[in-house]
């Protein structure tokens, strides 16, 4: 009997597993900067944040567009895959409708990338980096 | 081996138990996907974007004159094609589309239509000279459309790459797929390739005996 509801138990769980979909809400580290202000970093995800480090961040402006670039560093001694995103912002805070698509990234390891991002319109003037361990649909 | 013969049970189950699960969902469409190896949708995400980085920041790209532009300097491309040179049957102007659109929200470039809009505009001007249904003072006329200062077009190409399993991978199979897409603009006065620019993309799978790693 105890031996029956321990295998329907682990039946259960394994079906759970194997029917669940792709996790949601896979936490992720915000780098906020823009012109005239400091980076202010959110971190969700401390086992990345340790292992991906986000450096150098510097900026300008040029041709009416905000050019940013910064270094990112795998703190890791083995490849470390990663995905990226930015959205960009007005002056007021509005979100820029523009790509808004998670880039695969590998840094190998203690590597460095160095990550070059413009803003999509002249109004861009704040960006937002997401950094995440892949949720990749498979 | 009765335990055995439970153990080989349970997996059966599980098996056909896993198989016989599905589901249908939405999910959000900016998420990379590597379902295959094949061409996808986070490849002409990913293409797209670093050709539109690209050309908004291209400083050749800023202003063009033109006596017939007015105030309004910018460059008014005509998007042409992008061909298709993969060994996949990819349609490539997802590719342009994606590009335009984004191109178009940026501010930077004012475009016209290409050969399906042309057509279509082509056909209304035609229907509202021709078929008395319209307002004479209200009918367009040929000859007033603006014209592009650029065509961009382009190239998709891959190398693909298999090694079958052996004794030696431990029975796994390899693929490699190399995309190099190349795009370039010309001026249409003089004909001088003013900006090109190309993105790389590598994938890479393995297949294990039992399925996709």
């Amino acid at each position: 009997m105890k031996r029956s509801i321990t295998t329907s138990c682990l039946l259960a769980v394994l079906w759970t597993a194997a029917c669940s979909g792709p996790s949601k809400g896979t936490p992720q580290n915000t780098f906020v900067g823009g012109e005239g202000r400091e980076t202010e970093t959110e971190v969700a995800n401390r086992s990345l944040m340790k292992s991906l480090q986000m450096v150098n961040v510097r900026s300008k402006r040029e041709n009416d567009r905000l050019f940013v670039q910064f270094e990112l560093e795998n703190k890791r001694s083995i490849n470390l895959a990663f995905e990226w995103s930015v959205d960009w912002f007005d002056e007021a805070g509005f979100e820029i409708d523009f790509d808004e698509s998670w880039k695969p990234a590998t840094i190998g390891g203690g590597g460095q990338e160095t990550l070059s991002i413009v803003g999509p319109t002249p109004q861009a003037s704040m960006w937002k980096l997401a950094l995440r361990t892949p949720n990749t649909i498979r | 081996m009765k335990l055995s013969f439970t153990s080989s049970s349970l997996f059966a189950t599980l098996t056909l138990l896993a198989g016989a699960c599905s589901s249908v969902g939405y999910d959000d469409p900016n998420r990379v996907e590597t379902l295959t190896i094949d061409y996808g949708s986070t490849d002409l995400q990913t293409l797209a974007a670093g050709m539109v980085e690209s050309l908004i920041v291209a400083p050749a790209l800023n202003y063009l004159e033109n006596p017939g532009k007015g105030d309004d300097k910018r460059v008014i491309v005509l998007m042409g094609g992008i061909e298709n040179r993969t060994s996949e049957h990819i349609d490539t102007s997802a590719i342009s589309d994606k590009m335009q659109n984004q191109l178009l929200k940026s501010g930077k470039f004012r475009f016209v239509a290409a050969k399906a809009g042309q057509d279509e505009v082509g056909d209304q001007v035609r229907f509202q000279q021709g078929s008395g249904r319209v307002r004479e003072d209200m009918q367009r006329e040929f000859g007033k459309q603006i014209g592009a200062d650029v065509v961009v077009y382009g190239s998709l190409r891959s190398i693909d790459k298999k090694k079958g399993s052996s004794i030696e991978s431990g029975g796994t199979r390899k693929q490699d797929v190399y995309y190099q897409f190349v795009l370039k603009c010309v001026n249409i006065d003089t004909g001088e390739l003013i900006w090109i620019e190309e993105e790389e993309l590598r994938k890479t799978g393995t297949t294990g005996m039992f399925g996709r790693t």
